[in-house]
């Protein structure tokens, strides 16, 4: 088991990306004659009618680090040189994801510019679509993927036929606590309001984990979401700051308070309290009765990289032997139900944890947040007015 | 080299040529860019063009006015309390650090090897609330029971004091380095108390390195984000996180362009206050 994982980047990304990254967006912001050009949604409908089929010599992958199989003895990916194997297509692969804001920094100025990047990259379901209606993206020769079948969850309405976005893997979000301070889960409105636990808890401060959890918290939805509602809730995740009661917004920092014990509770991803279970069991995730949040990270063909590499790829990790790998060295949920009986003849135990393989009830707590929101700035904007910046 | 001979007057502009072609490439031409797109309008869909929008000034300016405040404030704060911890130990150092000098010297600097996020990290270690500083500050009464030092301005302000530390540390180091110990012996000759041979002799002496090193340590200060993310709450934010959620979570570039060119004319105005209060020139040659 990798010791930190992926989301715990995520901070070291933001930090790494406020002093360096924002050169990049700089000088990417003004590239070509002084602004940057939203290239029309046009090329989007350009399909791919008829597809190269030839493999490219080499296939450049950027993904989150530690966010793929790693054999211990050899220190390499089983799921890479697999695919290597079985393609004769040797792959460059580059852990240089830290946050999807920051990776749209890197790759926006090349990209408008028409130029290559990376073949594929791995990002979150909100960045794809922004990615997309930019214009950023080649479409999958679904042809090519007759293991798209294999997907157990369904196709969101801006990726149908998965053509943009085909499923990584996902994660909860949900409220981890520490069961030596608190009895059982606090529920969204105990953390906000229970003076037990004033100053002890952490909110997220990625606007999509934090509202989605809260919205449905106060009997809405975060899938589709409306301005009122979510002003409304705003206003309540106002009054818990203001209290005092909401001790900080993190990214995956959240982790060595709540094993220190100075946080009692928090929202937090299931990844990440998988991987400090094993040092700590008194460390406990739930999805609140409210309802948790979903997110997913999926495969994406940045422009001008090889549709069809991408595409034999992408049907490589689906199958369910490859995807029951996948899953088991980073212990996030496979979109391959099946991979969980392929998971079993490895690894019983880690197959019958929910937080890796849920099942339909575990599943049906969860909502995926409204895309559209999280890529409008004014959601936004008023998201960081109430976490402080 | 005949060149050379006949046009002597070019030998300083071909000398200062790379210097000048360094801060064209690195400074200028950023600095333009960071200026044109402050005064851009638009969003990453549309584009954004240059529209002269002075109103993104304006917005920065008083919706995030408490930020800069603050920002400045602790940036003040922590460089005096720098100068302060610094100074005395430096003076060892330099003064009768004898043949440990260099050793001294090696040690004061050494956790600054350690990458600048690990030691902000650490100091969630030491303050926290279930640690044992805080457990002793809680035990002798100087903290109230729930009370807590992570997650407050403290925490903020002790962590930018201790990660510019060695900004302060090394101008001052050279400064009292340089000092003629025979210009203290004629201080004391001259029936001068200790005291009196500090304020006439040493510090007039290293005013040049409290110069330099207020100004190394305030200006990185100033802009600074870490600390207040990692050892504050967002009532701590200062302009830095401000404009690095702009930057990358809001991917507003104008709003945030024109944030970084306010704090670098703050920073500037400040400096130039600064300088010639202390008469800089002067301290200069």
């Amino acid at each position: 088991m990798t010791e930190i994982n992926r989301r715990q980047l995520l901070l070291r990304g933001a930090l790494g990306a406020g002093g360096l990254a924002s050169l990049p967006a700089i000088l990417a912001a003004c590239g070509g004659s002084g602004g940057i050009e939203g290239q029309s949604a046009e090329s989007e409908a350009a399909a791919p009618a008829s597809v190269d089929q030839t493999l490219a010599e080499k296939f450049v992958l950027s993904n989150w680090p530690l966010y793929i199989d790693i054999d211990p003895e050899t220190k390499k990916s089983p799921t890479l040189e697999g695919f290597t194997a079985e393609t004769g297509v040797p792959v460059e692969y580059i852990e240089d994801i830290n946050s999807n804001e920051e990776f749209f920094g890197i790759v926006q100025g090349p990209l408008s510019q028409g130029q290559f990047v990376r073949d594929m990259a791995i990002p979150t379901g909100y960045a794809v679509v922004k990615l997309k209606d930019l214009g950023y993206l080649e479409q999958f020769d679904t042809a090519s993927i007759p293991n798209l079948a294999n997907i157990s969850i369904p196709a969101p309405p801006w990726n149908e036929g998965f053509a943009y976005g085909v499923p990584w893997q996902s994660y909860m979000t949900g409220i981890a606590y520490n069961s030596a301070k608190v009895a059982e889960a606090p529920s969204v409105e105990e953390l906000l309001t229970d003076p037990a636990l004033k100053g002890k808890i952490t909110m997220l401060n990625s606007m999509n984990d934090t509202m989605g959890v809260m919205l449905q918290a106060q009997g809405y939805s975060s899938e589709t979401i409306n301005q009122d509602e979510f002003d409304a809730t705003l206003e309540v995740l106002q009054k818990a700051v203001d209290d005092g009661q909401i001790r900080q917004f993190t990214g995956n920092d959240y982790t060595g308070p709540l094993s220190k014990g100075d946080l009692f509770a928090c929202l937090a991803w299931s990844g990440d309290v998988i991987q400090l279970q094993a040092d700590d069991p008194n460390l406990m995730f739930s999805i609140p009765e409210t309802g948790g949040g979903v997110a997913t990270d999926y495969m994406c063909i940045l422009k001008g990289g090889s549709v069809y590499t991408s595409s034999v790829f992408a049907n490589y990790v689906l199958q369910p032997v490859q995807a029951a790998q996948l899953s088991l060295g980073i212990n996030y949920i496979s979109p391959v139900a099946a991979s969980k009986a392929e998971a079993e003849k490895v690894d019983p135990d880690v197959a019958s944890n929910q937080l890796i393989f849920p099942d339909q009830a575990t599943l049906d707590k969860l909502q995926e947040f409204d895309p559209a929101v999280v890529n409008d700035p004014a959601y936004n904007e008023k998201f960081q007015a109430v976490i402080g910046a | 080299m005949g060149y050379l001979r006949r046009h002597p007057r070019a030998v300083p502009y071909l000398l200062i040529a790379p210097g000048l072609a360094w801060l064209a490439v690195l400074f200028v031409v950023p600095l333009y860019y960071l200026v044109t797109t402050s005064l851009q309008s638009g969003d990453i869909y549309e584009g954004f063009r240059l529209t002269w929008q002075w109103s993104n000034y304006g917005e920065m300016l008083s919706q995030y006015r408490p930020q800069l405040v603050r920002s400045a404030l602790y940036a003040a704060i922590a460089t005096v309390a720098a100068l302060l911890i610094a100074y005395p130990i430096v003076y060892f150092i330099a003064r009768r650090g004898g043949q440990w000098k260099s050793l001294l010297l090696v040690l004061l600097v050494a956790p600054f090897f350690v990458t600048y996020l690990i030691r902000t990290i650490a100091w969630q270690t030491i303050l926290a609330d279930e640690g044992l500083v805080v457990g002793v500050l809680r035990d002798v009464h100087i903290l109230a029971p729930d009370g807590r030092l992570l997650a407050t301005s403290f925490a903020v302000v002790a962590g930018i004091t201790y990660n510019y530390f060695p900004f302060m540390a090394l101008p001052l180091y050279v400064a009292l380095e340089q000092l003629d110990g025979r210009l203290l012996e004629a201080s004391s000759d001259l029936y001068a108390n200790s005291v009196r041979s500090f304020l006439r002799v040493t510090l007039p002496i290293s005013l040049p390195g409290v110069f330099a090193g207020t100004l190394t340590t305030f200006i990185p200060a100033m802009g600074d984000f870490v600390n207040a993310q990692l050892l504050g709450t967002p009532k701590q934010y200062m302009i830095g996180n401000v404009i690095q959620s702009k930057f990358l979570v809001i991917v507003d570039y104008p709003l945030a362009s024109a944030g970084a060119v306010i704090l670098m004319v703050l920073i500037l105005v400040g400096v130039a206050i600064y300088a010639r209060a202390l008469g800089a020139e002067r301290l200069t040659g």
